[in-house]
């Protein structure tokens, strides 16, 4: 049994470490390339937008301030248009009078058509020589007549009333109108930015009109347009009102917010990240105090984290490598690995079998010992010697009693044969009782009464004289030899039972129920732990018998006080048919 | 009357077998007794006993060797087996050597007698050839005190009856035994050239020739100057040791010379089988100390060496006509 396990075991370890190995590196990779995705993407997510924040909340910055110096410089370079001195010191040329457009403004009714058509010269020059992004100019006065830069004879104040600027009130600030169409008669449906500056008197400094100048988007066009924010991410510009200033699409120039796709951003933080149609996006907003205009860049946020996607395929590619490399190399490496560890394992198991098969070896060895302890050849020639002197000197019952002690030790050590039949275990008994005959001279009685067609029926060898010695021991012994042995056997359906009676004193009650206890402890594990000395034979015997034949046989014992016992043998009953 | 060799290395043992075969009157007598196989194996060759009884184990050659002998000899003899095992192996064995008898010890002398009237019914087919083989023994004990024309006419005679017997299986048996027993005794008186050994199969001219040979050997050795004085030296051992049992390998070798050559020599001085001569020795000396009214007849017989009284009864009755009590009541005792 203890072989066989060991066996098992070293063959289990064999196969299956290997595969364990596999599993093991296996399973250790793949988590450490987990663990290491699990913190790329939180961390390089977080740079990434940290980034992401940083660059666009600086270059939107950086728009609006260049924005707000253009419109400055432009602001700027009206004040010699408006404010006269200044722009006659530096251009003496007649038709430039500066003062014009003060003068206008004070006393517009007494100017002739002439006088107009300077005015629009003069802006007209400014233009030419300074912005070619403007659309157009106006000069208002506070009672809102107009003077366009391509006035015309048809020019009407009410040609310019749906702009925006023409009904604003007048005020000492310059306002800057987002994006909106024009709609005069000269460009109509031309986006631009109304720059609406406030012109002093330059006698009391008082508001006496304002220019207006339309400029087109080309410049903030410009200034945008070297800005890419990966690949589909744009800056866009919306002022407070919720105009889109600008927009890399030019339909939505001038559109509320909420008529386009950006309706649903909210711009209220200076960074978020939002969802926007079906997508998550970054959104990062700038916003300048002088154009109230907020700059934002928006972004979607997977090609912000293009690189989080980088690192996605990098690690699936990891693992890929990692999951071939244990699979090919720990095959490899575990068998230079485990080799050494197999062997030894095998020699410690070598080592316990041999253990194992030492302890056998020993316990054989000690039984051989038992045995040897009467040398056959000894024993039986001894006996047969004192037999021969007792046939030389004439003393037969020494005969007998040698000849019955070279059978019994005979018979009990001859080569463990199993199963034997009815009658030879009944002859060896003969051989035995005759010895207990020669021993209790007188009174001791014996009566083997089994019908000779049970003799061919199998049964364990060893099994009727060893409980007959037990009864003899117990019953007959303490009678002093006066007592009797009844051997007697009857069968049922398919089980023989063979009896051994004595009328001896009986089993005392306490002894039998040990008897009992002790005989059912051996039905049902096939041994008993606390079997005591005396019940050796009995025990001996039943474990035999259950062992061979099962637990419906065995020995079972009654006991009537002062009156004797009676021993039962349970055998499967075979080969009597033949007889019977 | 069945002759009886028990060999068994036990002397109680060999004692009370002998005993019982004397005591059985069912018609077998104890031709002799041998102490191990090597000896037994000798004096089956000199008294040609009927039956063997033999132990398995003895110092030297054990009984199986002996059976194997007898088998491959097809020697005329039945063994019964004792042991103390009823180990199936050796039983096998003995059984492969035609052994049907195998009786466990301590032998009961009724499981003895039985086996004995047993062996008796497979002897009856051995008879024939158990005659001539007597007679073989007895032409060699006899070839040196014959004259040389009886000589040839007796092994003529005997060499052509064995050929002519209707069994040809038990001739070629029986010229097998000759020729071995012949060239023993060729050997041991110093032959210059060992025949070789009896051929299988040969026409009947050839084995004439070959025992022509065999005689021509016999007759070619010088007699030997100094035969006489062996034979009086291991007569001198004998008559010191009437006491002991005296076999004839020991004495054999203490004569250095083979144990056929000595048989067949004291055949030649003083008449008699060395077995015979030994007990004519022992049983002179015991007619001496019956004369001593106070040794009883047991104790003449154990001082003569003869532990059984039976064995000893029938020798001296065999040796004077009479038995030692009868001895001593015609001596006035």
């Amino acid at each position: 049994m203890k072989l066989k396990k060991l066996q098992r075991l070293r063959n289990s370890v064999h196969l299956s470490t290997r595969f364990k190995m596999i599993a093991g590196f296996l399973s250790v990779s793949l988590f450490s390339v987990l663990l290491m995705a699990i913190f790329t993407q939180m961390y390089y997510t977080k740079a990434t937008k940290a980034d992401f924040f940083a660059i666009s909340v600086g270059a939107s910055s950086r728009l609006n301030h260049q924005m707000d110096f253009y419109i400055r410089q432009l602001i700027q370079s009206t004040s010699t248009l408006i404010a006269g001195p200044l722009a006659s010191s530096l251009d003496a040329g007649k038709s430039a009078d500066p003062e014009l457009i003060q003068r206008w403004l004070r006393n517009d009714n007494d100017y002739t058509r002439a006088d107009i058509a300077r005015i629009e010269d003069t802006l007209r020059r400014y233009v030419a020589l300074n912005y070619s992004e403007i659309v157009n100019m106006f000069v208002v006065s506070a009672d809102r007549n107009v003077v366009s830069m391509y006035g015309s004879f048809l020019d009407t104040d009410a040609n310019y009333r749906n702009e925006p600027w023409y009904y604003l009130a007048m005020e000492r600030q310059v306002r800057i109108l987002p994006t909106h169409l024009t709609r005069y008669p000269q460009f109509a449906g031309v986006p631009v930015v109304s720059i609406v500056i406030p012109i002093y008197s330059t006698e009391d400094a008082g508001l006496i009109g304002r220019l207006v100048i339309d400029i087109k988007l080309k410049q903030i066009e410009s200034i945008l347009g070297k800005f890419t924010l990966g690949q589909s991410g744009f800056f866009f510009i919306v002022a407070d009102n919720g105009t889109i200033v600008y927009h890399p699409n030019a339909d939505n120039w001038g559109l509320p917010r909420q008529l386009t796709d950006l309706r649903s951003l909210d711009l209220s933080s200076q960074t978020s990240v939002q969802p926007w149609g079906d997508k998550e996006v970054l959104l990062a907003s700038s916003r300048s105090d002088f154009t109230d205009w907020n700059v934002a860049a928006i972004v979607p946020y997977e090609e912000m984290a293009s690189g989080l996607a980088i690192a996605r395929n990098s690690t699936l590619a990891v693992v890929l490598i990692l999951s071939l490399l244990v699979i090919l190399l720990v095959p490899l490496l575990s068998h230079r690995f485990v080799q050494p560890i197999l062997r030894l394992t095998n020699t410690v198991s070598d080592l316990q079998i041999r253990e194992v098969q030492l302890e056998l070896r020993q316990k054989e060895a000690v039984i051989q010992a038992l045995q040897n302890q009467i040398n056959p050849h000894l024993l039986y020639n001894t006996l047969d010697i004192i037999k021969s002197m007792a046939y030389l000197e004439k003393v037969p019952k020494i005969e007998r009693i040698a000849r019955n002690l070279a059978d019994v030790y005979r018979y009990t050590a001859k080569s463990p044969d199993l199963e034997v039949t009815l009658g030879e275990e009944l002859e060896h008994l003969r051989n035995y009782l005759q010895i207990v005959h020669i021993r209790f001279p007188k009174h001791f009685q014996s009566h083997l009464v089994v019908n000779p067609k049970y003799a061919a029926c199998p049964i364990v060898r060893l099994t009727l004289q060893p409980l007959v010695e037990n009864a003899v021991k117990y019953a007959i012994e303490p009678l002093g030899g006066k007592g009797a042995i009844f051997v007697s056997a009857y069968h049922t359906d398919s089980t023989l039972i063979v009896e051994i009676a004595d009328n001896g004193p009986g089993i005392p009650e306490e002894r039998l129920i040990e008897l009992q206890e002790s005989i059912a402890r051996i039905t049902r594990t096939g041994s008993d732990p606390i079997v005591q000395h005396e019940s050796l034979g009995i025990a001996n015997v039943h474990a035999r018998l259950v062992l061979r034949y099962g637990e419906a046989y065995g020995l079972g014992i009654t006991s009537f006080i002062g009156r004797g016992a009676i021993v039962s043998i349970r055998l499967p009953l075979r080969d009597f048919a033949e007889i019977g | 009357m069945l002759h009886v060799l028990v060999a068994e290395d036990e002397w109680w043992i060999r004692s009370a077998l002998v005993e019982m075969v004397e005591n059985m009157d069912a018609g077998f007598r104890v031709t002799g007794s041998a102490a191990n196989g090597d000896e037994a194996w000798e004096l089956i060759w000199e008294l040609w006993p009927n039956v063997l009884i033999t132990d398995i184990m003895m110092p030297g050659k054990d009984g199986l060797a002996l059976m194997k002998d007898i088998d491959a000899m097809a020697l005329p003899i039945v063994p019964i087996v004792i042991s103390g095992h009823s180990n199936f192996q050796y039983a096998q064995q003995a059984i492969r050597y035609g052994v049907s008898e195998y009786l466990l010890k301590p032998v009961l002398e009724s499981e003895l007698k039985q086996a004995l009237l047993r062996s008796m019914e497979r002897l009856e087919s051995k008879r024939e050839l158990h005659g001539t083989i007597a007679e073989i023994q007895q032409l060699l004990h006899d070839l040196p005190s014959l004259e040389q024309a009886e000589m040839l006419r007796q092994y003529t005679s005997l060499v052509d009856r064995i050929l002519q017997l209707p069994h040809p299986g038990s001739s070629v048996n029986l010229l097998r035994i000759f020729a071995a027993k012949f060239n023993e005794l060729l050997d041991g008186a110093g032959a210059v050239r060992a025949m070789e050994p009896f051929p299988e199969s040969r026409g009947q001219e050839e084995v004439r020739h070959y025992f022509q040979q065999l005689l021509e050997q016999w007759l070619r050795l010088s007699p030997k100057g100094n035969t006489h004085f062996v034979v009086k030296k291991v007569c001198d051992y004998i008559a010191g040791h009437y006491m002991d049992e005296i076999h004839i390998v020991d004495m054999a070798s203490f004569a250095n010379i083979s144990c056929s050559y000595l048989s067949s020599l004291f055949k030649q001085h003083t008449g008699l089988t060395f077995v015979h001569y030994v007990n004519q020795v022992k049983i002179d000396k015991a007619k001496q100390l019956l004369f001593d009214p106070g040794k009883k007849v047991y104790e003449v017989a154990d001082e003569v060496g003869f532990a059984s009284l039976p064995y000893f009864n029938r020798v001296f009755k065999n040796s004077t006509g009479m038995s030692p009590n009868e001895f001593r009541r015609n001596i006035g005792l």
